[in-house]
């Protein structure tokens, strides 16, 4: 390596878990390599083959890298240059006459995920004269974990698991660290301190459909059939009350609604849960007295609670199993975080977490049909808003902003999607974005975006309450610019008094100070190093609701209802739940619909998440696409053979939706009666490798999935457990 | 290291997820084109041994490259191994790699030595 190169220190953006980066560039503005930062306390040097693709989008040809107008119709794929300054005269413009036209309800921002934009995304909702998240994926994704611990315990947190905590976790606390729906992709470094646990004695369980490559460590490996999560866990539960292996002082003490618990759980004993779930009930019985050997932290990611049309309360049964295994907050159990992920501050959002999102006058679509995801998602239901285009119920919507979002990908029906996308009642789409992607094709104007290596915005997500500094290695190509530049200067446009900042670089310092309190120049922020804050993970403190450490008032208990943890949560019947866990068969199953099941035998689950990508994005680098060349589905080899099906085949998987296509891959990996179809539907072509893209109804598992029916108030869609079929490519 | 020395590569097969981050990370370091791989982690597929599923990947590395590598990285680290998130695969001299791997009292490890 020569010498001339410059070395910044910065953090990975590329997807939720901010490790640090080392990132070398010469005095052409070109990235010569990233490394994974050893010093970063949480991920000490590891860095994943996604992150160092950075350097190929830097220089990529095909990126966007100055705003673009289109020419001609819609789709028409012919765009010209125009200035930022043309592009947000546009914007603003528009924004204002919508507002006078139409209300403000008729304009909608939708943002993906893992930009940093989280609250100032709901800013400016706020400026336009909306609520909350607007539209993001939140139905799906995250919150349907949350909500049921926000409900139960008062904690709006996704899990307990202290291994979230990285090279500063102790799971070697836990005896038993049960992994629920969780692929290694997902936890990608926090698995080397699982398996250094796990050689001092923690066992580990993996709960999931497919054999991830947990399953090549786990102690037991569980694979129950997509979405009835909740019939396992009441089943746990089951054997751990008549096995009494819970901690009756604590029970007593700090939960409520154990007796009525106890006479639910006599619904699922271990044989009716086997039925259920095809789990053996010899599995059930080993899993739950493993579970009852606590310490045991519970680590559910999205495959229990979320995209199913069961999701909510699936969710509440495994709290409940958490809390049946507490005391919550003990070492090694289900610890509660002084803050992580994405948290709020109200000043910052301008956002009142208190207001009733179902008013009328609070004009949230979906408000009336899935209230639970109005109120306590915050977020407008997104088949509802796609619908509103095209229908103009409850009322027109005229304008779409999308920040790191591609709907065509992302959501469910994404035919829908599209109609609404090319709809004449649409009369602006913007798009900010790396690359076209196939939402971008439909829009009217793509602005172009800086990506984490070239600028210095950031958000404490899993930082574990460490701010860790950002900073721009390489310029940006072109005229990209950041998300938060973006908003800022549409903001200020609309409401000066809201957006009084000349710049990102206020914005962050602003906006720690407002959320920890921090007063910092620039150089202080930059050249500080990391920034421990008083949410910083490492000082724990355990048995918090001991302490009074977790209720407004300062009094012990928790900040429910009743002051203690709820297995019955009266809160949960506003919404139409049972306040008990209970479990439901998911809308489309070969038990619920066996009428549909008769064409489509096989449960659809694209739950499947690969390494190399990032939800849908990545599929037109060359070294990302190198390693997963080709759109493909993982089906079991009885269920391929019946089908006269070989690996390497290309199929069609059906649903009564649609058709999308893939490779097959036979393999054990999947379970008899389960197709599993990766995430990332392989939108873009890859020039360098000479493959082709598939836009978004090619191999989108979306495609398949229904808008309805979903979860009863949540709808949360049921992309991890509906019906499909496959058959080898041209077949009958 | 010099180029006369035995180069070896010790993985530890049972921590090994099949992430495939070394495998970009070799083409970065030695600035490769997208179709020559020197060091390729290859995922396979769970497989039925005396009737349980057994699962593992596999790291396949032209050695003698890897000591180009080393030579010219001169005592720094190659990436392929810094970036692991499981830590764990190693380059280096074949009897530094052998005593490491023997101060193990357990795993399943793979040392591949050019001679």
């Amino acid at each position: 390596m020569s010498e001339d190169l410059k070395m910044t220190r910065t953090v990975c953006m590329g997807c939720h878990d901010r490790c640090g980066a080392l990132v070398y560039s010469n005095d052409e503005n070109k990235i010569v390599k990233i490394t994974g930062d050893p010093d970063h306390p949480f991920s000490r040097g590891a860095f994943c083959g996604s992150g160092m693709s950075q350097r190929f989008i830097h220089e990529d040809k095909d990126r966007v890298i100055y705003p673009l107008r289109r020419v001609g119709e819609r789709g028409s794929g012919k765009w010209e240059r125009i200035s930022w300054d043309e592009a947000m005269e546009t914007i603003i413009n528009k924004t204002k006459e919508l507002q006078e036209k139409y209300g403000p309800e008729s304009i909608v921002v939708g943002q993906g995920t893992s930009r940093t934009i989280n609250d100032w995304h709901c800013r400016i909702n706020h400026t336009i004269g909306t609520h909350g998240w607007g539209l993001a994926p939140l139905h799906v994704c995250l919150n349907p974990l949350i909500l049921p611990n926000a409900l139960t315990m008062g904690v709006p947190q996704m899990s307990g698991g202290d291994v979230l905590y990285r090279s500063d976790a102790n799971p070697e606390e836990s005896n038993t660290i049960v992994l629920w729906g969780v692929s290694a992709m997902g936890i990608i470094q926090q698995i080397k301190y699982i398996r250094k646990a796990q050689e001092k004695g923690t066992k580990i369980i993996s709960i999931e459909p497919r054999l991830n490559d947990l399953a090549m460590f786990a102690d037991l490996h569980i694979r129950p059939r997509p979405g009835t999560d909740g019939a396992l866990a009441l089943a746990f539960m089951y054997i751990i009350i008549k096995e009494e292996l819970y901690d009756k002082e604590w029970i007593e003490k700090w939960t409520y609604g154990f007796e009525e618990l106890k006479e639910r759980v006599e619904k699922y004993s271990p044989e009716r849960a086997s039925e259920i779930s095809g789990v053996p009930v010899e599995q059930i019985y080993t899993a739950a007295r493993m579970m009852g050997n606590t310490p045991t932290a519970v680590w559910p990611m999205l495959g229990p609670n979320c995209m199913h049309s069961n999701a909510i309360q699936n969710g509440r049964a495994l709290a409940c199993l958490q809390g049946l295994l507490g005391p919550i907050d003990q070492p090694g159990g289900f610890l509660i975080s002084p803050k992580t992920g994405p948290h709020f501050d109200q000043s910052v959002t301008l956002w009142d977490m208190g207001m009733d999102m179902l008013a009328p006058e609070s004009k949230v679509i979906g408000a009336d049909e899935y209230p639970a995801f109005a109120q306590l998602g915050g977020g407008q239901w997104p088949h509802g808003v796609f619908r509103a285009v095209l229908t103009e119920k409850p009322w027109p919507v005229k304008m779409f902003v999308f920040v790191a979002s591609d709907p065509l990908m992302c959501y469910e029906d994404p035919h829908t999607i599209a109609a609404a996308l090319q709809s004449p009642n649409l009369e602006l789409t913007v798009v900010k974005d790396f690359y076209i992607t196939p939402t971008a094709k439909y829009a009217d104007i793509i602005l172009p975006t800086e990506s984490w290596a070239e600028c210095e915005i950031m958000d404490e997500e899993m930082g574990c309450g460490v701010i860790m500094p950002t900073a721009r290695a390489v310029d940006p190509p072109g005229e990209c610019k950041n998300d938060w530049e973006f908003l800022l200067s549409w903001g200020k446009a609309l409401n000066p008094e809201q957006w009084p900042w000349e710049d990102s670089r206020e914005m962050l310092l602003w906006r720690i100070k407002q959320m920890h309190g921090l007063e910092l120049t620039w150089d202080e922020y930059a050249n500080g190093g990391l920034i421990s804050t008083e949410f910083d993970v490492r000082n724990r403190v355990y048995l918090k609701h001991e302490k009074g450490l977790l209720r407004a008032d300062g009094q012990p208990g928790f900040e429910t209802q009743t002051g203690l943890f709820e297995f019955y949560c009266q809160a949960m019947t506003a919404f139409g739940y049972d306040a008990l866990p209970d479990y439901t068969e998911p809308a489309e199953t070969p038990y619920s619909t066996p009428s549909v099941a008769k064409d489509y035998p096989l449960v659809f689950d694209s739950g499947h998440r690969l390494y190399s990508f990032f939800h849908s994005a990545w599929t037109n680098i060359p070294q990302q696409r190198s390693l997963y060349p080709n759109p493909f589905a993982v089906i079991h080899p009885e269920d391929a053979k019946e089908r006269g099906i070989v690996d390497g085949d290309w199929i069609e998987i059906i649903s009564p939706r649609g058709t999308i296509k893939a490779k097959a891959e036979v393999s054990l990996e999947a379970l008899k009666g389960v197709v599993f179809v990766p995430r990332p539907g392989w939108k873009h072509e890859c020039d360098e490798l000479g493959l082709p893209g598939y836009d978004w109804d090619g191999a989108g598992p979306n495609v398949l999935v229904p808008a309805e029916p979903c979860d009863p108030s949540y709808g949360s869609s049921p992309m991890r457990s509906t019906l499909c079929q496959v058959r080898k490519e041209g077949a009958k | 290291m010099g180029n006369t020395e035995k180069t070896a590569m010790l993985v530890r097969v049972d921590y090994c997820i099949g992430c495939q981050s070394c495998q970009i990370a070799c083409q970065e370091q030695n600035n490769l084109d997208i179709e020559e791989k020197w060091l390729e982690a290859v995922r396979r597929k769970p497989k039925m041994v005396e009737g349980q599923v057994r699962m593992s990947h596999a790291i396949h590395q032209e050695l003698d490259m890897c000591a180009k590598c080393l030579a010219r990285l001169d005592g720094v680290q190659p990436m392929c191994v810094t970036n692991c998130s499981l830590d764990c695969l190693f380059v280096g001299p074949a009897d530094l790699l052998l005593k490491k791997m023997q101060e193990n009292s357990t795993g399943k490890w793979q040392l591949t030595i050019l001679l």
